[in-house]
């Protein structure tokens, strides 16, 4: 019903390009989450949807028909902000019934004291009052209703926000780093409860934040966003594991991608003191950047994959598995490798000493030097189902 | 474990005595440049000290009494109170608007702050000079002007009903600028996210706006504004001394015109000491009505 379209939006502050033809296609119900470094135009793409900031070229389509013309409260969107932007004022009560208050009650019906004497208005504001005590129950702030913003916790105001998006039953649901300001404890905990708020009202989400780990925890379906293009749009695990660019690859995943320059050679990549059998679409003799996740390296030597020697520099023991900080002899370049707390026990003493790596040469993503991908793409999608 | 809380009892002292000797600069010059005077001026206004004089005695509370039945001092209080009554609503109302209006302008936003701002720098002894000439029923090009129009001709400052109405506009004129500049840091304190959660929530109209976000949020700044102006306003005394002298029939009689003639024409230094009291007790008023009843429901 409410899915929602971008066409070619562009957009110009002064002499930056903020936005530069940007299309994107949300399906309703979906959890779209805009990801990329700040400045990178996310938020102004939310701004533009929410009729904030209006675009100078493109259009944008919500359930089949365009919303250009249309002021914010016409679209029909609600808005969660970074700054949750309550009005202070107001009391928790007051702030989630805004939306209602504005677009059920006449100017007159709205004024202090002479509004009391109208008609209409005491049966609507009880149907308000209803409404936003039913909402505040399913948050659980009910009983904070009375209250003003100054006396609720960070978490606290980040449900009224919520709350206040949620009272008015939007088509689509914007929200611009909602959990950005929480500490990283209630961060982890609203992630979960946004997710299944999401799965509960079954309503469009547009989720813009700078943190990979909330794009990949918690969407659908991921944009990641550089210089005000839509680099990649894809699930987080299509994102993770088949990157179309070298930017998405460094910017998904945590611990980061390795990435490590090769020279390409007749049946592969030149890379340390061994060739990597991958092919690639370039011509040899090129310079290429290999993307190796933590995970396709590995300790145990496998047969037929290809090994790299490197000195084992430091260790992050996380418990349930151990992250291995290793640097390669000639280039000095680090590598990371995720591997099991027994394969680590097994290998324990060799710091500062060379070890062999072998390397799944079938997770590993080849980059041109303009960043583009360059290894077989056959072999990409087909990992991708696998991995799926 | 004593010898432990030892030392801290003594590290505790130390530090009172230091943070003390650290105050005691600052304590002393309040003492002695606000408290004491106003100290002194109480003390003489228990006194019927003459300016000159070579001895006094203590009148106890007769100068107060006295003040309270004389039908001048409650006359300029009178005018006082109507003067505030006037220029408080209209400099903090004219501050407002202007401010909202220069707000909005990006490029000649610095051109019409400036130019609301000069009455504020100008010295009003000689911008009164200035306002009684335009004023003047004969030579003023305000008169000219009301004359060519066919409204005739206004002695604003000859006229009973007239003169306070007339000093309350120069009043304004002067404040505005203050207040708008006041109001100017106000509004750019208001986060630009509040209005826009306005917009998505419906209250996108210039009223919405302004009842919903802007005016709420001025609470604190406009009670700001609103004690400045009133004890600004309750001090007129510069456009009374240069253009009417409390005339026409005591009408522009003002409390700090009247305390001046009073101690520096008839020298009647403890009259003037108890109406300089009466003005302070007025001024601490309006101070503590700010500090106590609406700062709690301003502040959010």
């Amino acid at each position: 019903m409410s899915n929602l379209e971008l066409s070619g939006i562009s957009k110009t502050f002064g002499a930056t390009r903020v936005l530069n033809d940007v299309s994107l296609s949300v399906r309703d119900g979906e959890f779209l989450t805009l990801v990329g470094a700040s400045g990178c135009g996310k938020s102004t793409v939310l701004r533009v949807i929410a009729g904030l900031e209006p675009q100078d070229a493109g259009s944008v389509q919500i359930g089949g028909r365009s919303v250009d013309h249309l002021r914010p409260k016409q679209r029909n969107v609600a808005m969660v902000f970074q700054s949750y932007a309550l009005y202070p004022h107001m009391t928790v009560g007051e702030n989630m019934a805004m939306p209602l208050v504005m677009s059920r009650m006449n100017l007159a019906q709205r004024l202090p004291l002479l509004g009391r004497l109208l008609p209409g208005r005491r049966a609507a504001m009880a149907g308000i009052a209803a409404e936003v005590d039913a909402v505040s129950r399913q948050l659980q702030i009910e009983t904070l209703l009375g209250r003003k913003p100054a006396q609720l916790s960070g978490g606290q105001r980040q449900r009224v926000a919520l709350g206040r998006a949620m009272v008015r039953h939007p088509d689509v649901f914007l929200m611009d780093e909602p959990l950005s300001n929480l500490d990283a404890k209630l961060r982890v905990h609203m992630r979960a409860e946004l997710t299944e708020l999401h799965r509960r009202l079954g309503v469009t989400f547009i989720y813009v934040t700078h943190d990979q780990v909330e794009a990949m925890t918690m969407s659908d379906r991921v944009a990641l966003m550089d210089e005000g293009r839509i680099v990649q749009l894809g699930t987080p695990s299509e994102l993770y594991h088949n990157p179309s660019d070298l930017r998405v690859a460094r910017f998904i995943g945590s611990p980061q991608v390795n990435i490590v320059s090769g020279t390409t050679v007749g049946d592969g990549i030149a890379l340390a003191d061994a060739v990597l059998p991958i092919p690639v679409t370039v011509p040899k003799g090129r310079v290429v950047s290999v993307g190796l996740r933590p995970e396709a390296l590995s300790l145990d030597p496998v047969a037929g994959r290809a090994r790299i020697m490197a000195k084992l520099g430091h260790v992050e023991n996380l418990g349930a598995e151990v992250f291995l900080h290793f640097v390669l002899p000639d280039t000095g370049a680090a590598l990371v490798l995720r591997a099991s707390l027994d394969t680590y026990e097994a290998h324990r003493g060799r710091l500062d000493q060379a070890v062999a790596i072998s390397v799944d040469t079938s997770r590993a993503l080849v980059f041109d030097d303009g960043g583009r991908r360059v290894d077989s793409p056959a072999k990409v999608a087909l990992r991708a189902v696998v991995t799926a | 474990m004593t010898a432990l809380s030892v030392s801290r009892n003594t590290q505790a002292r130390a530090e009172a005595v230091a943070g003390y000797a650290f105050a005691t600069p600052a304590l002393l010059l309040i003492i002695l440049l606000l408290i004491a005077p106003i100290v002194v001026v109480f003390l003489m206004s228990l006194t019927d000290y003459q300016l000159g004089a070579l001895d006094w005695s203590w009148v106890g509370l007769g100068n107060y009494s006295d003040m309270f039945a004389d039908r001048i001092f409650l006359r300029s209080l009178g005018n006082t109170f109507i003067y505030v009554a006037i220029v408080v609503p209209g400099s903090v109302i004219f501050g407002l608007i202007i401010a909202i209006l220069v707000q909005e302008r990006t490029k000649s936003k610095a051109i019409y702050q400036t130019i609301f701002f000069l009455p504020v720098t100008t010295t009003l002894i000689a911008m009164s000079v200035v306002w009684h000439f335009l004023l003047n029923p004969s030579l003023g090009p305000v008169t000219a002007l009301t004359r060519a129009l066919g409204w005739g001709e206004f002695d604003v400052f000859g006229d009973p009903g007239l003169v306070l109405i007339g000093l309350a506009v120069i009043g304004i004129w002067q404040l505005v600028g203050f207040n708008m500049i006041l109001f100017l840091a106000g509004l750019t304190a208001i986060p630009r996210d509040l209005y826009d959660a306005a917009d998505i929530d419906g209250a996108d109209g210039a009223w919405d706006r302004f009842a919903r976000v802007t005016w709420p949020m001025l609470g604190p700044t406009t009670l700001f504004v609103v004690v400045t102006t009133t004890i600004t306003a309750f001090r007129v005394f510069d456009t009374v001394a240069v253009i009417t002298r409390g005339n026409p029939m005591g009408r522009s009689d003002v409390l700090l015109y009247t305390l001046y003639q009073v101690g520096f024409q008839d020298f009647n230094i403890g009259s003037a000491a108890a109406m300089t009291i009466a003005f302070l007790v007025f001024v601490l008023m309006v101070a503590l009505v700010q500090a106590f009843v609406i700062d709690k429901r301003t502040h959010y």
